[in-house]
């Protein structure tokens, strides 16, 4: 049934696209929701907001048979359109975002609200994709992250970064970070990789501009996340939460 | 792989369509991101604005299970991904073998110099003509030479990188095309005729197969009438309007 999905999707398209709108409406509840979550909307508005969202698909929807070319999953396609019918709705209310329900779970840390749970487990999903965008730079980014954040680098960490990474290299870094040692500075911390890092990439780097190079890509990362416009309000301590349980993912199945 | 631009551009700088993010979240929720085009890859990992684009939808399909979604339209068909309009392209098809089979008449009465005849060795064994006469027989088959043919069918066949622009849309203003339409077939006089909600002047570009430009023209209304003769073979042509691609379409000299 579900390899059928995305066929029976573009037939509808094509035969008939007012069907298809009703079979997306739970979608459509979803995003809706998602967005009132994030304090974009309140949760009184629900059904205007799915009206909305309902009267502009159908006033796309030629347009959309029209541009639509086969290449992602319908359901994929449609949810963006759904995303920009909420993201347009928003600019032209001019609203501003909810700060308040934007603190969400990291006002208590220490709470084991299943809600708060699940918010990490949805952060962390964002930021694996995230990282993977950094295509060819994730796996030495996810070291940088780590001598941020001062988790223990492992072997393995390094081998997928450069995998002819020596391994008398790979001791020493692996030994020095493994007592994660909050008490290191940034720039000892990076002063551990650099040798690495100029070895691996025939470079001369110093110290600080891995570090600087690293935490651009932070503010990056902080601004993908928090999303455009704001629907969270993480910063690089929210983001170390994050990263300790990205690298710890059994601890979110306690 | 494919490995086809599918990227399309507007204000300046090139960004991903919306079909282009809903393949990039397709590959990050299949795990197929190393799939992905290269230079989509590229570019999402260089540019701020399309990974918000992209985490954006994500965060909304975070939680949504395509572990059943069945073969990928893109990942999972070699021979391109599944059209919205299947009969166009079975016409687009059709026409190219015609125009092809056209041009090698064409080449055959008109253009084939009569001093030809003595480098051209008769392949036509099985029609028991006397093969070794030079002086072409009546009712023989003439045989073309292949490379003339190949250089005749090089002419007419697309561009994958056009072909991609082509399919992808453009975010910003509204452009709808009168004429030609895709594939149609063109001559000189044609008029080239379009309504947008940009503002003119327009630039618009005619390219041959291989994407080389053959004619750019400023214009300050919404159409234009071809006056040159182009030689037989496959066309696009891009319009721009307030430095952003409007539209590109292709068609056919015969």
């Amino acid at each position: 049934m579900n390899d059928l999905r995305n066929s029976v999707d573009i037939d509808l398209l094509r035969t008939d696209p007012h069907k298809l709108i009703l079979r997306y409406q739970e979608t459509i509840g979803i995003i809706v929701k998602a967005y009132i979550r994030s304090g974009m909307f309140r949760a009184a508005e629900f059904e205007d907001i799915v009206q909305h969202v309902n009267e502009d698909l159908l006033e796309k929807l030629p347009r959309i048979r029209r541009q639509y070319n086969g290449m992602s999953l319908f359901r994929t396609y449609l949810s963006n359109i759904i995303r920009h019918s909420c993201l347009s709705l928003n600019a032209k209310r001019q609203s501003e975002p909810v700060i308040l329900d934007l603190e969400r779970s990291y006002i208590s840390p220490d709470s084991e609200v299943p809600e708060r749970q699940l918010l990490i487990e949805h952060d962390i999903l964002v930021l694996r994709a995230i990282i993977e965008q950094f295509h060819t730079e994730r796996f030495k980014l996810l070291l940088c992250l780590k001598l941020f954040y001062r988790i223990p680098i492992t072997r393995s960490d390094l081998l997928q970064w450069w995998p002819e990474c020596p391994g008398s290299e790979i001791d020493t870094l692996v030994s020095a970070t493994a007592t994660e040692d909050r008490k290191l500075t940034d720039k000892e911390a990076f002063a551990l990789f650099q040798p690495l890092v100029n070895m691996a990439e025939k470079t001369s780097s110093s110290a600080d501009s891995i570090r600087r190079w690293a935490d651009q890509r932070v503010l990056r990362i902080l601004d993908l996340l928090n999303g455009s416009p704001p629907t969270s309000a993480h910063n690089r301590e929210t983001l170390g939460i994050l990263m300790e349980d990205f690298f710890a993912p059994f601890l979110l199945k306690r | 792989m494919r490995t086809g631009i599918i990227v399309h551009f507007f204000h300046k700088e090139a960004h991903l369509s919306q079909e282009d993010v809903s393949l990039y979240v397709d590959a990050l929720k299949l795990g197929r991101v190393d799939q992905l085009p290269p230079l989509l890859v590229e570019h999402a990992k260089n540019c701020p604005e399309c990974q918000g684009e992209i985490t954006g939808l994500f965060s909304l399909l975070a939680e949504e299970d395509y572990s059943k979604t069945g073969p990928h339209p893109f990942f999972d068909n070699p021979a391109g991904p599944v059209q919205r309009e299947p009969l166009p392209i079975l016409k687009i098809a059709a026409m190219l073998a015609a125009a092809v089979g056209i041009g090698i008449m064409v080449y055959w009465l008109f253009l084939r110099a009569p001093g030809d005849d003595h480098r051209t060795q008769p392949v036509a064994v099985s029609t028991g003509i006397d093969t070794n006469s030079a002086r072409p027989q009546a009712g023989a088959t003439p045989a073309i030479p292949k490379v003339r043919q190949g250089q005749i069918a090089e002419r007419f066949t697309t561009s994958p990188g056009l072909e991609d622009l082509m399919r992808s849309s453009v975010r910003s203003a509204e452009t709808e095309v009168q004429s030609p339409t895709i594939g149609g077939t063109v001559h000189a006089g044609s008029i080239f005729r379009w309504t947008t909600s940009a503002q003119p002047p327009f630039d618009l570009t005619i390219l041959d197969n291989r994407g080389s430009p053959v004619g750019t023209y400023k214009l300050h209304s919404s159409m234009y009438k071809l006056k040159d003769s182009l030689q037989a073979g496959l066309y696009y042509w891009k319009l721009v309007g307030e430095e952003t691609l409007l539209h590109v379409g292709r068609f056919v000299v015969r």
